[in-house]
């Protein structure tokens, strides 16, 4: 088959119970936020079109429960992810300690071929809370945690706002486009991401 | 939140500033099937439903007396009537009787009351109650889904014990391999369940294969929450009587409804709608009067049997394998 296209990028999202992962897609994929919290049983999934350059992808997003005792069967679903989106919430410590679990969990169960390099991406949830008078875990603590992983690209989001949603979810797009590209020598070498037009986003290392 | 008294046969009109139906809840904006239904009703089908509730009356006995005794004689009249939907006022204290949760409560008295604390809220209650009762299994996320719709039909001692009942296995097989490390049961029933799919339906069952699609990712929360997660309320209660009178089986067999209904509109879409389509039924396959008897005229009780021991026979390595590896580490450690 001459240079299959690829266009379809899978992306997972973990992270503890009630950080916000189920919220932070919905704002991305459908402009919504509620206040309502209903916990994801099993896994959940939507899908969105993106653009780089001229060409169309579609972005998988596979969210999770964050409940420990669902991991079981959330790994089901790890596999051949492109990128893993890890989520906390900046006014809990607990969920913020609990991302090396995560990573770690996901580099087992999902066994990227290179899991040195495997894109993460790290968001730090619910900005907007109390002002940011009940936040508990530094920007600074934060993106010091993301560079000793190996530069993890970091973004402060607020699902219910809708601040740095779209920021941070371009960035792993374009992630895990870049770890597809890696992988599958087949690929056209007319996609250039590196030199994307689109603006850069704060800590974004794409 | 506001209980649902037992004997309440007629409620009365309940002045609200918002439409609601006659569960009580908030009517969406778009109309439902449902509504018509409502709409329709007749005083034929009124009348109807009350000579319905007459039967049941006297099926039940006064607060449950008659109830032993008539399912021992009449079993099979029983099942026809839950299959056709108990009364919805009537349901909370039929519940409790088929689940075996009445008998526990009677057995245990003041168990309830020492595990929770005045003036919490009741679903926070009786999660925490069981969390304590059984803290093997603890709190888990799906549970709550079950806790709530059993508070809509009796007090929390009451929905406690029901809990225990199913979970424990009063009467049925234990559901609490659900909730347990590892979710075992949600395992054996997703492997159960997609071999029942590629049997039921063939062609079907070679389309999920070709996608890659696995129950894993439509079906776990019909097990889990027992249709309760993401099913229209009037449908899930209909489940939910047949549930706790004939035990999981019902959910398998909704489940294989439920693909044999949207069948041909399934087995043309690639993966990215069939996982959608998964999780978003059309209306009309969520009509109860008409999945629940496509349900009912699917058979799976002696294949799930079949399953099961297919499954442990594969899963005994598994588990053996596991246990040795469990064995080795606790040596390490004691070395250590």
């Amino acid at each position: 088959m001459p240079s299959r296209r690829r266009t379809l990028l899978k992306v997972i999202i973990l992270g503890d119970s009630g950080v916000g992962k189920t919220s932070l897609m919905n704002q991305y994929v459908n402009k919504k936020f509620s206040n309502q919290y209903k916990a994801t049983i099993g896994a959940d999934f939507l899908t969105k079109e993106v653009q780089f350059e001229d060409r169309l992808f579609t972005l998988q997003i596979w969210d999770t429960a964050g409940q420990e005792r669902f991991q079981s069967l959330g790994v089901a679903f790890y596999r051949g992810a492109d990128c893993c989106v890890l989520v906390y919430d900046v006014n809990s410590m607990k969920s913020f300690d609990n991302l090396n679990n995560w990573r770690e969990e996901f580099l087992i169960q999902a066994s990227p071929s290179d899991p040195d390099n495997f894109p993460f991406v790290v968001l730090g949830n619910k900005i907007d809370v109390d002002g940011g008078n009940s936040r508990v875990v530094s920007e600074k603590k934060a993106r010091a945690w993301c560079a000793s992983k190996g530069n993890i690209p970091y973004f402060e989001t607020s699902a219910k706002e809708g601040i740095n949603v779209e920021e941070a979810f371009q960035c792993i797009a374009k992630n895990a486009l870049k770890s597809g590209e890696e992988e599958e020598i087949y690929l056209p070498d007319t996609i250039d991401v590196g030199n994307s037009s689109q603006p850069r986003s704060s800590g974004c290392e794409c | 939140m506001e209980k649902r008294r037992i004997d309440d046969c007629e409620p009365g009109p309940v002045p609200s500033p918002r439409p609601v139906d006659r569960f009580g809840f908030v009517k969406q904006e778009h109309g439902s099937p449902y509504e018509g239904v409502i709409k329709s009703r007749s005083a034929i089908q009124f009348e109807r439903e009350e000579r319905r509730v007459r039967k049941w009356r006297k099926m039940i006995g006064v607060g449950g007396s008659d109830w032993k005794h008539y399912v021992r004689r009449k079993p099979h009249v029983v099942k026809r009537r839950i299959r056709k939907g108990i009364p919805d006022c009537l349901r909370g204290l039929v519940w409790q009787l088929i689940s075996g949760s009445r008998d526990l409560l009677l057995m245990n008295p003041g168990v309830y009351e020492q595990r929770h604390g005045p003036g919490q809220r009741s679903l926070y209650n009786v999660l925490k109650a069981y969390s304590v009762y059984d803290r093997d299994v603890g709190y888990v996320q799906g549970m709550g889904f079950l806790a709530g719709l059993l508070l809509l039909y009796m007090s929390e001692e009451d929905a406690f014990w029901l809990m225990v009942a199913l979970l424990k296995g009063a009467v049925h097989a234990p559901m609490e391999g659900l909730y347990q490390v590892g979710l075992p049961l949600v395992q054996q029933y997703l492997f159960q369940f997609d071999h029942l799919v590629k049997e039921h339906l063939p062609k079907l069952g070679e389309h999920f294969t070709k996608e890659m699609i696995n129950p894993s990712m439509y079906a776990s929360q019909w097990f889990i929450t027992v249709f309760s997660y993401s099913f229209p309320f009037h449908l899930a209660l209909r489940i939910w009587d047949v549930f706790l009178f004939e035990g999981v089986k019902i959910v398998f067999k909704v489940g294989l409804a439920l693909l044999t209904y949207c069948h041909d509109d399934l087995i043309k879409l690639p993966f990215e709608k069939l996982i959608h389509a998964l999780r978003n039924f059309p209306e009309d396959a969520m009509d109860p009067d008409k999945l629940l008897p496509v349900a009912y005229s699917i058979k799976v009780s002696k294949r799930l049997e079949e399953l099961k021991s297919l499954y442990e026979k594969q899963n005994k390595k598994v588990v053996q394998s596991a246990e040795t590896n469990g064995k080795v580490k606790q040596q390490d450690m004691q070395e250590d």
